[in-house]
């Protein structure tokens, strides 16, 4: 296989060999502030062959000698042209001027075909400035609200940070920040992000075609970064809301070589408290905070040092009784290092902290803490080489170290005694290679194959149990020794024909093991869900996904785009519950859960107008997702909870005036698969509802409209010219808009839970009772920068 | 200012309840047997029904069924019909130490329990604790009833507390005190109640039976506790209570030993 592999690269990467190449590698960035522009196109119009730029503003081009005209251009900046002269390998420096009619919401670095071309079918880019448009509960920004909008990724939840990608369920998707993996993105129960969307520059999220050089999660991966200082002057940035305040300060530190960007954000909802009286209320607390940095050092021409960090928490305090944190920590130290212009490397150190802490004092005097988390070290290095100037190859390693610390227990009293749930340990590593080739003007092939492996180290405690659950046996295992090994093959294709100009057809397949699973509570994702390890009973969980898809722009200068997405994924080593697991504080949890395969197919459909006055998208997915597991439904298949079989979203944005725009989104979807009573009982005095099947029934459909008026400052002012002595206009240092949101304009009460509970005027029967937790909530955000 | 926060956190947090239709199909009756015996000399009695339609008023009982009880020793009796689905033991009564086997025979097919009599774990005491003004939030100034027991050394102990005040039996769904020695293994333990309905009064007479239970049965109780008390279920989906039945049925059989005290508030 190993041969056969590397005779099949050794052909394709040849293929483009056959004239006298040079090279021309060069960067772009923006010209008053020399800060690298990613997705920046570059083109050259003779050869009708194009480049872009990747996240440090670097891009090759393999072309024979000649003179041509390179082209370069990124929505918001002026085009960029220039003769250049190519008798050998070229490295050169391009700067671009900001446009005159800035406009940061259009969808930046994304030309009208390069959604045809790119070969990667499920894959959502974003732009953080795409979203400032977009209305969202709070008022405030939000990535992962905004993703939500994508056909085949819905919510977990009103309000909820999870999310669901295709049928997989919320722990499968990968998350990372500056490739930092988040073990829980969320704050406030899920009405926050993480992404304080101040501090970002890129979302991406694939949703298939997941490239070899990621791992870890079987259903998506949510790829963030970070924004960098300007590296020629200082900027500020904020906004206050009516729930939450941010800012954010970046510059240079030594100038074209050095910057730092320090972004923060915190609510304060709680400071209302202290307006109370009441000593109970004035003694609580309730807020979360955020804080991003990312330093950039420029060493020499070749080398670059970036350091990134996020930290944050959310507090919870009812009076001395109840106190309540939990937050995630995470560090980058990335060198990139440029071998020659057609060779670079990244090289990362990562590290990854979530930890939630409790501390109960009760009125008997139980008193007690408790402490869980998990903690990675990550060790990565990841290389691109262009071969020919149609193949990049790329490929690259990591190592993982996992700490799993389930829970702990620590007694501030004598009624109860300290507990802790043994800690686990992993290695999970990788390598991976894989080629992108581009074939003639029509065909891109990505392919490429990941090896993880997945090390158990001890010291842990095994156990073996029977058919109910009940443990029969214990082994233990030796320290620093590695009692349980998995391997994964992990095989990866992408590949896109254009048909012409303006369609073209995609097709991908991957494979990705997962070799943790996040026990949740809830299925939309608690602060005190646990990580488990894969050991010697709890297998890793496999995917697999094909797809499909069919891409076509139209309409005048291709103003609209459209895409149709069909998709199988197939997915072993499931996790669920015994009935009444207990999943804090069990030592022999893993005798609680039982697996067996999933699997989910559907199909996306995606229109979207993206040129013009009025913009947005329709999307519809039509989805199932099931289950079958051992031990659960009395063995029979099931729907997931997150098997909604209608999902619909509606994304209008319309400017009405240069200043003023109006923008409105509406989400459908199919309610929840959930169990509910099919009949009851009466058992020890007390009427009892009776579960024939799981997830037979369905929560009512869930729908919500919203709306938001976006009111920019004047973009200009008069001055004097001191040269002509005339009036011109400038553009001002210090802009401003206001933003007004309206969540759930309908005030539609959509079901956040369904509960049954006996009819008090007609005792023996039961009704069911819905929870809706948002009737309409408005807010107003002040941005401002300068 | 006030106001206008007070508006802010209407407008946020004002979560809206109704009662709402919900469309599900019927589905087939399940027959559901309940049983228990402890060291009292009293008669027994074994409750067997059959699930009915989620919204129906109508109970369903069945009358037909052999129910057998007998222990490990070759005593055995067969109960007695006396209507509304409940069968009734004559003399026969539980022993600490035995194990009971409770059989029912119905519509041809045949359901199957057990269950031991474990020795009863003793209360240290029954006491009133007096709760200050303004010194928990949530917890008003009153009386309040606590047990004190200590768990006997080992893992394994599992105990429910049924609380009577004033011959009222604290039966609710709310009311299931469970308590086992996962994070209190051979401690004294407290249990306190509060809430305004276990508030004292001098002159109220205060009852605490104390009830030492097999496992099965705890995990029965615990279970069913899941799905009808106000809490959530822990993995959030709800599943029938685990029973030890064969062949499907619902319920549970509890043998069960106590210890119980009393008193009367001053």
């Amino acid at each position: 296989m190993k041969k056969i592999l590397f005779v099949l690269i050794l052909v394709f990467t040849s293929l483009g060999c056959w004239s006298q190449e040079y090279t021309l590698s060069g960067v772009v960035e923006v010209k008053t502030s020399a800060e690298p522009i990613a997705f920046a196109n570059v083109y050259i119009s003779e050869l009708s062959r194009g480049a872009q730029t990747d996240l440090n503003g670097k891009f090759s081009i393999k072309l024979p000698e000649g003179e041509y005209t390179l082209k370069i251009s990124f929505v918001g900046y002026d085009d960029y042209e220039e003769s250049i002269k190519i008798n050998g390998d070229k490295r050169m420096t391009f700067k671009m001027k900001a446009g005159k009619m800035l406009d940061e919401v259009e969808v930046l670095g994304e030309k009208d075909d390069d959604k045809l071309k790119d070969p990667t079918a499920g894959m959502v880019k974003m732009d953080v400035k795409d979203m400032e448009k977009i209305p969202v509960v709070f008022g405030e920004q939000d990535v992962i609200k905004t993703i939500q909008l994508m056909p085949g990724i819905s919510s977990a939840g009103e309000g909820s940070s999870g999310f669901y990608v295709r049928g997989g369920s919320s722990d499968q998707n990968l998350v990372l920040v500056d490739d930092a993996p988040v073990f829980n993105p969320a704050h406030l129960l899920g009405f926050f992000s993480v992404f304080n969307s101040n501090a970002l520059s890129t979302v991406e999220l694939y949703k298939g075609g997941i490239a070899p050089n990621y791992g870890g999660r079987i259903s998506s991966v949510l790829d963030v970064s970070m924004k960098e200082g300007d590296m020629k002057k200082w900027g500020f940035d904020g906004g206050i809301g009516l729930i939450s305040s941010r800012f954010t300060a970046g510059g240079p530190i030594a100038k074209d070589k050095a910057s730092v960007i320090i972004s923060g954000r915190r609510t304060y909802a709680d400071l209302f408290l202290g307006l109370s009286n009441d000593p109970t209320f004035k003694s609580s607390k309730a807020y979360f905070y955020d804080l991003n940095a990312k330093l950039a050092y420029k060493i020499g021409k070749r080398d670059k040092l970036t350091v990134s960090g996020y930290f944050g928490k959310d507090v919870m305090k009812y009076s001395d009784i109840f106190a309540f944190d939990y937050g995630n920590a995470t560090s980058t130290v990335k060198w990139n290092h440029v071998f020659n212009s057609d060779f670079y490397m990244n090289t990362s150190f990562v590290f990854s902290d979530y930890v939630y802490n409790i501390k109960i004092q009760s009125p008997s005097g139980t008193d007690f803490s408790i402490r869980s988390g998990i903690r990675d070290y990550q060790f990565r290095m990841d290389f691109v080489k262009k071969i020919g100037s149609w193949n990049t190859l790329i490929f690259g390693g990591n190592a993982i170290f996992h700490h799993f610390r389930p829970g702990e227990i620590t007694s501030l009293s004598d009624f109860i005694n300290d507990k802790k749930i043994e800690e686990r340990y992993g290695w999970e590593s990788s390598v991976y290679i894989g080629d992108q080739m581009r074939i003639g003007t029509r065909l891109n092939i990505d392919f490429g194959i990941r090896l993880s492996m997945y090390n158990c180290f001890g010291p842990a405690t095994e156990y073996l149990w029977d058919d109910q659950g009940a443990v029969t046996d214990t082994i233990f295992r030796d320290k620093n020794k590695a009692y349980k090994t998995y391997f994964g093959w992990e095989p990866r294709l992408n590949l896109s024909f254009m048909i012409n100009e303006t369609m073209s057809i995609k097709a991908g397949y991957n494979r990705n093991y997962q070799y943790m699973t996040l026990l949740s509570q809830t299925g939309s994702g608690q602060p005190t869900d646990v990580w488990v390890s894969a050991s010697s009973s709890v297998k890793p969980q496999i995917g697999d996904q094909v797809s499909l898809g069919y891409f076509v722009n139209f309409g005048k200068n291709s103003m609209f785009e459209a895409s149709v997405e069909v998709f199988y994924k197939y997915m072993q080593n499931q996790l669920d519950y015994r009935n009444g697991a207990q999943i804090l504080f069990n030592q022999q949890i893993e005798a609680s859960l039982l697996q067996g395969i999933g699997y989910s197919y559907g199909a996306e459909f995606f229109i979207k107008k993206r040129k013009g006055r009025f913009q947005g998208w329709i999307g519809y997915t039509l989805m199932r997702s099931r289950r079958k597991i051992p031990g659960i439904n009395q063995n029979k298949e099931y729907s997931a909870r997150q098997d909604r079989i209608h999902d619909i979203n509606v994304v209008l944005m319309f400017d009405i005036t240069d200043r003023l725009t109006i923008s409105s989104t509406f989400v459908y979807n199919t309610g929840d698969a959930v169990t509910w009573p099919a009949g009851k009982y009466e058992v020890d005095g007390q009427l009892v509802p009776y579960y024939p099947s799981r997830n037979a029934s369905r929560m009512p459909d869930y729908h919500r409209m919203d709306l938001a008026l976006i009111l920019k400052d004047k973009q200009y002012k008069m001055k004097k010219n001191k040269e002509t002595g005339e009036k011109e206009k400038v553009e001002k240092r210090f802009r401003s808009s206001w933003a007004f949101s309206f969540y759930n304009v309908y005030a539609r009460q959509n079901a956040y839970t369904v509960s049954f509970e006996e009819n008090p005027d007609n005792p023996g029967q039961f009704q069911a009772k819905q929870l809706a937790l948002f009737r309409i909530v408005p807010s107003v955000t002040w941005n401002f920068k300068f | 200012m006030k106001l206008f926060s007070l508006i802010i956190l209407i407008l946020i947090f004002a979560s809206c309840e109704k009662i709402i239709d919900v469309d599900i199909p019927d589905s087939e009756p399940q027959i559901v047997i309940e049983g228990k015996i402890n060291t009292d000399t009293t008669l027994y009695s074994v409750f067997i029904r059959k699930t009915v339609a989620y919204n129906s008023t109508a109970d369903s009982y069945v009358s037909g069924a052999v129910v057998t009880l007998s222990d490990y020793i070759g005593n055995s009796q067969i109960l007695n019909y006396v209507g509304n689905g409940e069968y009734q033991t004559t003399l026969m009564y539980g022993e600490i130490g035995r194990t009971y086997t409770l059989n029912v025979l119905n519509e041809g097919v045949e359901y199957q329990n057990y269950s031991s009599i474990k020795s009863p774990v003793q209360l240290d005491s029954v006491r009133v604790l007096y709760i200050p003004p303004n010194t928990y939030p949530g917890v008003d100034e009153g009386l309040y009833p606590q047990v004190y027991y200590t768990d006997p050394a080992g893992l394994g102990d599992r105990f429910r507390i049924i609380l009577i005040k004033n011959d009222t039996v604290f039966n609710s769904a709310d009311d299931y005190f469970l308590t086992d020695d996962v994070y209190d293994d051979g401690l004294q333990d407290i249990v306190s109640f509060f809430g305004e309905r276990f508030k004292l009064k001098p002159g109220d007479k205060l009852k605490v039976e104390f009830w030492t239970l097999n496992e099965h049965v705890f995990d029965y109780f615990e279970t069913l506790e899941n799905i009808i008390s106000q809490g959530f279920a822990p993995t959030g989906v709800p599943d029938n209570p685990n029973s030890t039945w064969t062949n499907g049925a619902l319920g549970v059989f509890n043998a069960y030993s106590y210890d119980s005290d009393s008193l009367v508030v001053q």
